[in-house]
């Protein structure tokens, strides 16, 4: 399987987000290929983690799982395209 | 009795004006209005203000005759109420600019035949145009700089009040920390000295890889401040086609749809994909000699339908919640298909100011 090329996460089911996610994501070191990480919801609305990997990336990451401690993850794909600032 | 071109150049400001009304309805009502009892008039409708749901160009109706040489503002109202003018929003008892004001009332059905056509509330070319009183959402730059970017929005120092500063990005006020304090800020793309507006008064310093530094700081915030050199020339509590912002902040979550009101996509509306986004990798150099400044705690966001959020020029907007009006995050990068944003509060608490 691979990673969604944009996520699109329903409302959270409850207004903060389990305290053990935000240390998670506060603690997390990436394992590779993660490139970039944070809080999010699923469609369904149950708060999850976030990480990009490359498009060609197959999922899950067994590693990524582990790290997750049960909480749902959401692999989004890093676009090829470089992050830049938006001036003109 | 206006030209055609008089009426086209009044009429954004008017229509700036009464979103700013509409949005502090009460203190619009003059007291006659308010002796009127014009709310119990007007039925259920909660607000004289909300009986006008759109504005235009057009020619003047006299007496059920069409004056085609005579052009006028546009008032479009649900129900005509007799004295409407002279009773409710000061800004339409009298001509606006020199331009005369017709109310007129334009029935539910043709009312969303014309929303459709006009779902756009603005153009580009509108948030580039000069503006006075400069509203959020403007084209601003370094005077005489080679690159532009957005005002986000006024902000008020937390201990000095009175004092108004125009927040937005680092690398738009401040050329990623190359510019000094007190550099000139023009609105719009200007090295004109009457285009100057605010002077960069503070910025915070992006941590850049380089060779010399190849492992510097994280970063959390792309921000700098700019003090306004004359309130007169700023229109606080406003957002360029943006009818409901309401300058106070809010925590963004996933899933929340947004707004953002920027100089070159204009107004558009997304939905936050996810927060406190931590290793993001933004390259302010070139593709040859990269300056790369990583950032955690981000905001990133999609455009509805595939159509994208933002794009170069739009940094330094305050993105909305578009239900509120209230700000949740400031624009700074992108990628053509998300837009990163970071921590307005976060903005904020830095330089000891709140949104005004």
């Amino acid at each position: 399987m691979r990673p969604v090329k944009v996520h699109n996460p329903g409302s959270p089911k409850t207004e903060a987000p389990p305290k053990k996610l935000l240390e998670l994501i506060d603690r997390y070191q990436p394992e590779p290929p993660v490139i970039r990480w944070g809080l999010t919801a699923t469609s369904d609305g149950r708060w999850a983690l976030f990480v990009t990997v490359p498009e060609s990336t197959e999922i899950p990451l067994a590693a990524v799982e582990k790290s997750g401690r049960g909480f749902p993850i959401v692999y989004e794909a890093e676009p090829d395209e470089p992050i830049r600032p938006q001036h003109a | 009795m206006s030209a055609l071109n008089e009426v086209l150049s009044a009429i954004d400001d008017f229509r700036s004006d009464l979103f700013s009304i509409q949005n502090s309805a009460e203190a619009a009502l003059t007291p006659t209005a308010a002796r009127a009892g014009l709310r119990g008039m007007l039925g259920n409708l909660v607000s004289p203000l909300e009986n006008i749901h759109a504005t235009g160009v057009g020619i003047r109706r006299k007496v059920g005759e069409l004056l085609p040489s005579e052009f006028v503002i546009k008032v479009y109202v649900f129900h005509k109420v007799a004295g409407l003018g002279k009773l409710i929003p000061k800004i339409l008892a009298k001509p606006f600019h020199g331009v005369d004001i017709d109310i007129e009332e334009l029935p539910v059905m043709q009312i969303q035949a014309k929303k459709k056509a006009t779902a756009s509330a603005t153009t580009p070319a509108q948030h580039q145009a000069r503006r006075r009183p400069i509203p959020g959402g403007a084209e601003i730059q370094p005077r005489g700089a080679s690159f532009v970017g957005t005002l986000g929005g006024f902000v008020r120092s937390i201990s000095v009040p009175s004092t108004v500063f125009a927040l937005s990005n680092n690398h738009v006020l401040a050329n990623t920390n190359r510019l000094p304090i007190g550099t000139e800020i023009a609105q719009p793309f200007s090295a004109s000295l009457t285009d100057v507006f605010a002077r960069l008064t503070s910025f915070e310093t992006i941590q850049l890889a380089s060779p010399a530094n190849p492992f510097p700081g994280r970063n959390r915030i792309d921000a700098a401040i700019a003090r306004v050199s004359n309130l007169t020339l700023v229109r606080t509590g406003s957002m360029f086609g943006i009818s409901n912002y309401t300058p106070s902040l809010k925590a963004p979550l996933p899933g929340m749809t947004v707004t953002k009101s920027g100089r070159t996509t204009g107004v558009t509306a997304g939905r936050i994909s996810a927060i406190r986004v931590n290793g993001v990798r933004v390259n302010y150099g070139t593709q040859s000699a990269p300056l790369i400044g990583t950032f955690d705690g981000c905001i990133q966001v999609v455009g509805n339908g595939g159509n994208p959020f933002s794009a170069g020029g739009d940094s330094g907007s305050f993105i909305l919640e578009r239900a509120t009006g209230r700000p949740v995050a400031l624009l700074f990068a992108g990628n053509g298909i998300s837009t990163t944003a970071c921590d307005l509060t976060a903005a904020c608490t830095r330089f000891s100011v709140i949104p005004v």
